[in-house]
């Protein structure tokens, strides 16, 4: 199953909308969709959040696996390469009120992965069914 | 589209209390909304000892969503206003998030 956006903060909520649906109709139990819903929402905020003036016209695409005992996305989206070193300091998050999108991924997802290749931005979550 | 939020402003003069009764999910595409009612509630905020955000119909609220209780809780310090941010009917999954995000030892927070 493959979704592909615009980068507009209103095509969150639709996403949202038919990951839920899907998953749903897997028979996924809500704990671990309302889990993968928040990071969906984090990622897609961090991604269409920060993206570059010069991508800000271009799509995100998610790839939806579910298969065995994981739920696999692959998202991508063409823009220039994102910080994702520093770690969550709760005293910055106090300070600036953001920063912690990753940090709840880092917390909910089993695998997390980010690589930056041919000016595309490519995120890996990947949640375990066991 | 963005996702379903509703909030409401309900004040409680003889008990010196604002109660927020948020209705949906707080996420990156509607997080405006509450900012919103933050400025709206910072207006009348030195009249009140009490700020109730009651979570009971609020099902998740995103790190966006987080940071304005934050922000929200600075301006009530910096403009020395004597009233007090919580969280009444927290679920547990915004709980867990709360304490993700160490809030739990910043606000009171009743589940």
């Amino acid at each position: 199953m493959k979704i592909c956006i615009l980068k507009s903060k209103k095509y969150i909520a639709i996403t949202k909308f038919i990951i839920h649906k899907i998953l749903d109709e897997k028979k996924i139990a809500d704990q671990k969709i309302d889990n993968i819903l928040i990071c969906i929402n984090e990622l897609l905020a961090n991604i269409i959040g920060h993206t570059t003036s010069k991508y800000k016209d271009g799509t995100v695409s998610l790839l939806l696996n579910i298969g065995g005992d994981r739920i696999i996305f692959d998202i991508m989206t063409e823009d220039e390469k994102i910080d994702i070193s520093n770690e969550f300091k709760d005293s910055a998050f106090r300070k600036n009120y953001s920063g912690a999108g990753l940090y709840i991924i880092k917390n909910y997802a089993d695998e997390f992965y980010y690589e930056h290749k041919a000016n595309k931005n490519f995120f890996k979550l990947i949640f375990s069914l066991l | 589209m963005l996702t379903n939020l509703n909030i409401e402003l309900i004040y409680d003069d003889d008990n010196k209390k604002i109660e927020v009764l948020i209705i949906g999910e707080i996420d990156y595409s509607n997080y405006e909304k509450l900012r919103q009612i933050t400025r709206k509630i910072l207006d009348s905020a030195n009249n009140y000892k009490e700020i109730i955000f009651n979570l009971k119909d609020c099902k998740m609220i995103s790190s966006n969503g987080f940071g304005l209780f934050f922000e929200l809780q600075d301006f009530l310090i910096n403009r020395k206003y004597a009233a007090k941010i919580k969280f009444s009917n927290v679920n547990n999954l915004i709980l867990q998030n709360m304490k993700i995000l160490k809030m739990d030892s910043e606000f009171e927070i009743l589940v």
